[in-house]
């Protein structure tokens, strides 16, 4: 039987983690959620997600810096991450690649935008 | 007999006189023959050879002939063929002419079908916001995870991340800021009911879109974009002012107008479920 894909999910908004939620678990997906940078490089380290979304304004860690943290590190440093925010200037996106993540999607999450960018970094 | 032929011998001696006259004569009548018979025998010669020459034509002519017919029969195949193929080639154009028009029809199918899931799509993230937005309002009965959700609906919902919620007080006809997010709300801390557009909100019940109304701001009200009253039992309890979008969203859509219908009719009744709660005695377990 195939093996699901994991998706580990990090925003400190309930209302996010829902909607995100709400979206992805029509798909042949496994959901993990995390609620801030620090807990989301944990879960990243121990169940090895195959892509994660990422917030970026949290409190304990920044998703600027749980993207560092996951770059640094042997055993995830390959995880495509996509940052999902509400700040999408040019200056936060840049950062935001400069960090280490693999995409940007910016909040309010649009269904179809956040299914086609999931489905691209899984290869699906 | 002439008396001068008697004596001279007579025709004899004529006949032997006229004789060599006779024999030039002969002869010459001899050379001439010869003549005409060399120039006879070269125009059989010339003939000879012309009827050689016709012959050789002749020859010539009877294969050009069977070439011709050849030809001819190749000529009238090809012909054929070409009317065949010709007939093939406007079968084929005609094929290709259908095969082209049911290929624009399926085009035209296929964007259709797109339009049609892009409106889906579109109708399943209005559901899947407004769902998100009513299940997270009354997810929690105390009044500071309700104000919460309100604030995150706006952020991560309609797009804002400058907002004021205004409760209307109990004895006074007064809002009262509740919350606030990215403005500085020193001149909204209490708003008249009927003054500026957030009191005239309070006041007439009615959804402020800055896109559909022209109306002057009060002091503190600049940059808003929409004020939300919050109704119970008809009754105005609170308003939710939203200033600016984030900066890649340059309009509201119409789902931002559901959710501000949902927030309208069911942030009150949220807001005044916390009360009620807060207001119930505390029982084991129950947290309040």
């Amino acid at each position: 039987m195939k093996r699901r894909k994991k998706i580990l999910l990090v925003d400190d908004s309930r209302t996010s983690l829902f909607m995100e939620q709400m979206v992805l678990k029509k798909g042949p997906y496994e959901l993990i959620t995390a609620s801030d940078g620090r807990e989301g490089v944990s879960k990243a380290e121990s169940e090895r997600p195959d892509l994660i979304l990422m917030d970026v304004i949290m409190p304990r860690m920044t998703g600027f810096e749980a993207v560092r943290e996951l770059r640094a590190r042997e055993s995830t440093r390959d995880i495509p991450v996509i940052m999902v925010t509400t700040r999408g200037e040019g200056d936060n996106v840049e950062t935001g690649f400069e960090s280490g993540c693999s995409d940007y999607l910016t909040k309010p999450i649009d269904a179809v935008a956040l299914l086609a960018k999931v489905r691209d970094h899984l290869g699906e | 007999m002439r008396e001068s032929d008697q004596e001279h011998g007579g025709p004899a001696v004529k006949a032997q006189e006229e004789t060599p006259r006779h024999v030039q004569g002969l002869r010459a009548e001899n050379e001439r023959l010869r003549a005409r018979l060399a120039e006879v025998e070269m125009e059989r010669g010339a003939l000879a050879s012309r009827c050689r020459l016709l012959d050789g034509a002749l020859e010539d002519n009877a294969v050009l002939r069977a070439e011709n017919v050849s030809l001819d029969a190749e000529r009238r195949m090809l012909k054929d063929k070409t009317a065949q193929l010709q007939e093939r080639i406007e079968r084929q154009a005609k094929r290709q002419i259908e095969l082209e028009e049911r290929l624009a029809g399926f085009e035209e199918e296929n964007r259709r079908v797109a339009r049609e899931y892009l409106t889906v799509a579109q109708q399943n993230t209005s559901l899947a916001n407004l769902y998100v937005a009513g299940h997270r309002l009354h997810a929690g009965l105390r009044r500071g995870e309700v104000i919460e959700a309100i604030k995150e609906i706006v952020a991560t919902l309609v797009g804002s991340e400058e907002m004021a919620l205004f409760e209307r007080d109990e004895d006074a006809p007064v809002l009262s800021l509740v919350d606030s997010v990215g403005i500085d709300a020193g001149a909204l801390r209490r708003v008249a009911v009927g003054a500026g557009i957030i009191g005239g909100t309070a006041a007439n019940g009615e959804t402020y879109l800055a896109d559909a109304h022209d109306l002057e701001a009060a002091p503190g009200e600049e940059g808003l974009t929409a004020c939300i009253p919050l109704s119970l039992e008809g009754r105005v309890t609170g308003v939710i002012a939203i200033f600016r979008l984030l900066s890649h969203k340059p309009a509201l859509e119409p789902v931002d107008r559901e959710i501000f219908d949902l927030l309208a009719r069911q942030a009150s009744m949220a807001l005044y479920c916390t009360r009620l709660y807060a207001a119930q005695p505390a029982t084991p377990g129950s947290g309040a």
